[in-house]
């Protein structure tokens, strides 16, 4: 034991592997080069544009600068297109989740007719690809009078089939007795569910959230199908219309605005990243 | 007797009447916006209509006999998709087997590794386009200068998107790009599934690494590389923003990808008919391969 602790330095050195450090140095260029975009994309941010107009390419700005931030944030279609996707994202989230506890709630401790079926189409609906059906979807909200409204937005991607499959899995391993409980000192459904089921499921109503946020604040088909005018976009589009407006023009404009799109998930995706990780392997691996 | 079997009936009623109220956002939600839509663009398919008219002309087949017609954008549509996958589904396996498998070898840093490859799938398509399309620009993009730097000739700097040749190739790479994390992610799993002592047996008879590989690894891993081939597969039919904001299918076409083809017959032609048509088939390959990986799904339970 104690002859390990007195080796030289030199003797350390040797216990280490050539090849791990080897292997360690390919992972690290490796991830250097998977994050490359985004450390391009947040240094070309704060560039003046006679930077970025040059054959003399640097990663690292020469002048640092705010000023494209400020100019992005001036832009009132920006502006409101990072509002819509607060909103859309806010109430998409809530709505998302609380379809699928209360639907994982039904399918987990609840015995009713046509059950095996409902939860078969319930989870089909995640065999269906949404990309694929844009024109009879946009026809749909259409007739509904939904195009280029909130709940145009929200509602048909709310359908939370994951969150219920993932819920009902967590909420099947709740023992009864507690509901049992309750029922007798007369708690109704209603208040059972949020009073025993919610606390102890929150982590897993996390879970179904981070994925939901995710979806509506990255998605980019549906608002452009369904949206047309420009005070109801998204941020996603924001941006895809800021580079097709903008043309060659301001890269370093619309890079400040990539940031500011990318940001909130990199950040949540920073928190949430065992929870995130560690589901959607669990859930892919059981072929949904 | 009766009486109770009465009483429970009537008690699976109350219940039934609950459940199908929780339910009902759920699948009312399901059956709106995600079942009836096929049904909805199956009977398109048999109509001419240009989305405004307030007639529909039955035509029969005419819209899929339009599709496959020699003058039609359809085929070639499709012929994009493949060849995007035949670059993007090798090179994503690939990669994503090899890095799992290093990421398997090592205990310090793992996690940090797998998420650092994991944040191209957390991020928006458009973001993703955007930043790819200032970083594959021919003129200020920084692949070029640093081409330059290294002191490749200016004849042989690469147009990229601007390229016909090379402009669906750019765009898998991205998507290669964008996926590696979650097949590394899937295969990571599938690999950790494989029992040691395999190996160990193995190693014991002194089989070589690269035998083990062969032999033991890749076998066993088989469910994860079906389940992974077909989610890869299904990608590269869904295939949309990335266009849509990169090369709107220029140059000369060669990046027409068959859902940004339906996109554009929908909302830019105004060709109902034909749109849904080619919905309607690109709907049925995907649903194929899933019905397909469902079954390899059941078939292949993963070695306990």
């Amino acid at each position: 034991m104690s002859s390990t602790s007195k080796k030289s330095p030199l003797q350390l050195l040797n216990s280490v592997k050539l090849g791990d450090v080897l292997l360690y140095l390919f992972l690290f260029v490796f991830a250097l080069f998977i994050v490359f975009p985004y450390l391009w994309m947040f240094f070309t941010s704060f560039k003046p544009s006679t930077e970025v107009f040059t054959t003399d390419m640097q990663l690292l700005p020469r002048h640092w600068q705010i000023d494209n931030y400020l100019q992005v944030l001036q832009q009132k279609s920006f502006m409101r297109s990072i509002l819509n996707s607060v909103i859309v994202t806010t109430l998409g989230v809530l709505l998302e989740v609380s379809i699928a506890f209360i639907g994982a709630y039904a399918f987990a401790k609840l015995d009713f007719w046509g059950k095996d079926f409902l939860f078969l189409a319930v989870l089909g609906t995640l065999m269906i690809p949404p990309q694929v059906l844009m024109l009879p979807s946009y026809l749909l909200v259409s007739n509904l009078g939904w195009l280029d409204s909130y709940q145009g937005l929200i509602i048909p991607r709310a359908g939370a089939a994951f969150g219920i499959f993932l819920l009902r899995q967590f909420i099947l391993t709740i023992p009864r007795d507690l509901d049992d409980a309750a029922q007798v000192d007369g708690a109704n459904i209603i208040r059972r569910m949020i009073s025993i089921y919610l606390p102890i499921c929150l982590p897993s109503v996390v879970t179904v959230g981070v994925f939901s946020m995710l979806g509506f604040w990255n998605d980019y088909y549906w608002p452009l199908v369904i949206t047309s005018d420009s005070s109801m976009r998204t941020v996603p589009l924001g941006i895809a219309q800021f580079k097709s407006l903008e043309g060659m023009g301001n890269w370093e404009l619309l890079m400040a605005a990539a940031v500011l799109a990318t940001l909130p998930m990199l950040i949540m995706f920073i928190f949430a990243r065992k929870t995130l990780i560690g589901n959607l392997t669990a859930g892919a691996v059981q072929g949904q | 007797m009766n009486n109770s079997q009465k009483s429970v009936n009537k008690k699976k009623l109350r219940t039934s009447i609950v459940a199908y109220i929780l339910l009902l956002p759920a699948l009312l939600i399901a059956v709106l916006f995600v079942y009836y839509p096929p049904v909805y663009v199956l009977r398109l398919s048999f109509f001419d209509w240009d989305m405004i008219s307030p007639t529909q002309t039955f035509v029969g087949f005419l819209n899929y006999i339009r599709l496959f017609t020699a003058k039609s954008d359809f085929w070639p549509s499709l012929f994009r998709t493949i060849e995007y996958s035949i670059i993007y589904i090798p090179l994503s396996m690939i990669c994503g087997l090899f890095l799992a498998s290093l990421l398997t070898n090592i205990k310090f840093l793992r996690g940090f590794f797998q998420s650092v490859f994991f944040i191209p799938s957390v991020t928006s398509i458009s973001v993703v386009s955007v930043v790819w399309s200032f970083i594959f620009n021919p003129q200020i993009g920084p692949l070029n200068q640093i081409l330059l730097k290294i002191g490749v000739p200016d004849a042989f700097i690469p147009q990229w998107l601007n390229d016909p040749n090379l402009a669906l190739p750019t765009l898998a790479l991205i998507g290669v790009w964008q996926s590696l994390g979650f097949i590394t992610l899937l295969f990571i799993a599938g690999l950790n599934n494989i029992p040691n002592d395999y190996r160990e047996a193995a190693s014991v008879d002194g089989a070589s690494g690269w035998y083990q590989f062969w032999k033991i690894t890749l076998p066993l891993l088989s469910p994860v590389t079906y389940f992974t081939l077909f989610m890869l597969l299904i990608n590269s039919f869904r295939v949309f923003g990335i266009v849509a904001i990169m090369t709107q299918g220029r140059p000369m076409g060669t990046t027409n990808v068959l859902l940004y083809y339906v996109y554009r017959n929908a909302f830019q032609y105004f060709d109902a008919g034909k749109a849904s048509a080619s919905s309607w088939i690109i709907f049925m390959i995907i649903l194929i391969f899933m019905l397909i990986q469902q079954k390899m799904g059941e078939k292949n339970v993963f070695y306990q």
